[in-house]
């Protein structure tokens, strides 16, 4: 028997719970893990009512699920969010002012916007967040990880 | 009563002020957009809108996240009338009516009637909430530290229970947010909890990360994968004559806009309840009194009028209870919960008390957003459907960039970044297998305050702290709020599994 979706939700809560529970107890003081025990014990008791129920309430409900959690399904999700990912990772190397118009220009040409379009958008978002933030508002956006570098190597 | 008068006088003189009135431009153009984009609904633009407030005082961000609020249902209807997609949960059932009549070809007499209905029901329900604040005041004074312990876990049980969703998926979602509330430093003994050696970790996860990771990215996330553009249908639209044939509809049948208005607002105060099924009880009432029955669902303006009114009238009941106890109604009051919580203000009993100029203000903002978006929109409203037809390849990268700044510039942490992230996984999560993220975002914001009031109570009181009346009821209305459902599908099944 194969588990996944809601079952498998339930089971990793449950698992969670588990940590936090052992990592309450091992708390100095009694008002530290007082609420953490009682919340985590809870969830854990909750989760384990629900992995009974979906285990116990028939085939029909688990097709349902399957067809709703499916690998199709699931893959648009994975897909952009791989993309936003990316994006995140892009902005902590190089920062907002070159991630922003990158991220734009490429995912919005993946999304099938025309190059043009992309572009214009791209360099008209960018410059409204630079204006907006750093200008306007004085916010030093992040620089990103790679200038950070640069900057404490250079001399002076 | 001294109080109350001065609470009043402040508030119209806070609302003389020219400042307040832009602000609530403002919040009309974004409210209105996101209400007519179908998909994004009013929480989304909260929840964007969130990080850019916490400059502000409370009097310039609060009126903007309530003009937000009041006018989304002015564009839900839009797109639902001429597109037959809802831009909010509160317009769905204006479709039934409203999109039978476009396709009849009297697009124009529906928006007419919606937008009319909508702004007409936003100030009689301002007027409603300030006759009724006198009324909730002393309620207001006589809760203590000892019964909002309870007040807390009342308001998350609510809206775990009574919110969309499995019931136990909505408890394990308040238990996960009430956890996540927990991670730092403990705030009586500082000792740090859950941080695994991050300095990050030691203040614990602030609003805007959460926020925005579990309402906006994985909304944005899903419409990215749905993929095209967010409409196909195209309506014609006759002259603006048929739009202000909608308006005069709404004056004939102004009673029906009272009683669906009185209604919603009445069941908006009792937490949870929720736009959608207010609108559809409206609905319901509105067929079973009109003189054409039959015509419902086949594009019967009555059908238009009494879900309109009642959509904006569920929300500032709700507003009601999120001021007086701290009990948000829906996932937008949870949210503006938050929104009191960034900008220093304690949600509960003290904003009928110590700031209850500002909650009056909030009032007389909801009124008065929805006459100046009834004057902006009315003579636009057909030309609006081109904004819901906003292709999701344009929109989607936009708002992933404005949050991922968002999330940046509230405490210029890269951290909170990747907080962002980590919560829109949750999201995600949660979005597909149906728990519930306002119980979990609300438990989050509250549990800090759950902490507080219950260590005050124990060193005030001792352990039996709540053995007080009050504390008492509000414990069996938990109780009851938890316990009934199961117990009704208990019985239910064992009727269905007697012999006949």
């Amino acid at each position: 028997m194969t588990i996944k979706g809601n079952p498998l939700m339930y089971i990793g809560i449950m698992a969670l719970m588990l940590v936090i529970i052992i990592s309450s107890i091992i708390m100095k003081s009694l008002e530290s893990k007082f609420l953490p025990l009682i919340f985590s014990g809870l969830v854990f008791v909750l989760s384990g009512i629900g992995l009974w129920q979906e285990l116990t309430s028939g085939k029909a409900k688990a097709k349902e699920e399957d067809r709703e959690t499916g690998r199709d399904g699931w893959r648009g999700y994975l897909v952009h969010g791989a993309w936003v990912g990316v994006f995140i990772l892009v902005i902590y190397l190089a920062g907002y002012i070159i991630a922003v118009p990158l991220f734009l220009l490429t995912y919005m040409k993946r999304l099938g916007t025309r190059w043009l379009t992309a572009l214009i958008f791209a360099a008209v978002t960018t410059l409204l967040v630079w204006g907006v933030f750093e200008l306007a508002l004085g916010l030093e956006l992040y620089r990103g990880a790679i200038l950070e570098w640069l900057r404490e190597r250079s001399p002076g | 009563m001294e109080i109350l008068t001065e609470g009043y006088l402040q508030a119209l003189r806070n609302f003389a002020s020219a400042e307040i009135w832009l602000i609530m431009a403002i919040g009309l153009l974004i409210g209105f957009f996101f209400g007519i984009v179908p998909g994004i609904s009013g929480a989304v633009a909260l929840a964007l809108i969130l990080p850019f407030v916490f400059k502000m005082s409370p009097m310039q961000a609060l009126p903007l996240m309530m003009a937000i609020m009041a006018t989304q249902y002015q564009g839900g209807s839009i797109s639902t009338i001429l597109l037959g997609l809802p831009g909010t949960p509160g317009s769905a059932a204006t479709l039934l009516d409203g999109f039978a009549m476009s396709k009849k070809g009297e697009a124009g007499r529906a928006l007419g009637a919606a937008q009319m209905a909508s702004a007409m029901s936003n100030v009689i329900t301002a007027f409603l909430a300030l006759a009724i604040i006198p009324l909730v005041l002393p309620i207001a004074f006589a809760i203590h530290s000892q019964e909002m312990v309870f007040v807390t876990l009342l308001g998350v049980s609510f809206i775990a229970v009574l919110g969309s969703g499995s019931q136990l998926k909505g408890l394990i979602s308040a238990g996960i947010g009430f956890l996540i509330s927990l991670v730092g430093f403990q705030a009586t003994t500082a000792v740090p909890r859950f941080t695994f050696g991050s300095l990050y970790l030691y203040s614990g996860f602030s609003i805007i990360p959460v926020v925005l990771g579990l309402f906006a990215l994985p909304e944005m996330v899903a419409l990215a994968a749905r993929g095209g553009t967010i409409s196909r249908v195209k309506v014609e639209i006759k002259g603006f004559a048929d739009v202000m044939r909608g308006v005069k509809d709404v004056f004939r049948h102004w009673l029906l806009v009272l009683r669906s208005n009185v209604s919603a607002f009445l069941l908006g105060l009792i937490p949870a309840i929720g736009a959608s099924a207010a609108t559809f009880i409206a609905y319901g009432q509105a067929k079973q009194m009109s003189k054409h029955p039959e015509t419902f669902g086949q594009g019967n303006v009555e059908g238009v009028i009494a879900p309109e009114s009642a959509n904006n009238a569920v929300e500032a009941g709700a507003l009601l209870t999120t001021l007086a106890l701290g009990i948000p109604g829906s996932g937008i009051m949870a949210l503006l919960l938050g929104a009191f919580v960034i900008l220093g203000l304690v949600p509960g009993p003290e904003m009928l008390t110590k700031h209850l100029s500002v909650s009056l203000t909030l009032i007389w903002v909801i009124g008065a957003t929805a006459v100046m978006g009834l004057v902006f929109y009315l003579p636009m409203c057909t030309r609006m459907a081109a904004v819901a037809t906003t292709p999701a390849r344009i929109l989607v990268p936009l708002v992933i960039v404005i949050l991922s700044v968002g999330s940046f510039v509230y405490h210029g942490v890269f951290n909170d970044v990747l907080a962002t992230f980590t919560f829109g996984i949750i999201g995600i999560l949660m979005r597909r297998y149906q728990f519930n993220r306002p119980a979990l975002f609300l438990a989050f914001v509250l549990g800090p305050l759950l902490e507080k009031y219950l260590f005050i109570s124990l060193k005030l009181s001792g352990p039996l702290f709540f053995l007080r009346p009050v504390s008492l009821i509000i414990m069996v209305v938990i109780i009851a709020a938890v316990t009934y459902q199961p117990i009704v599908n208990r019985l239910r099944r064992r009727k269905e599994s007697r012999p006949a």
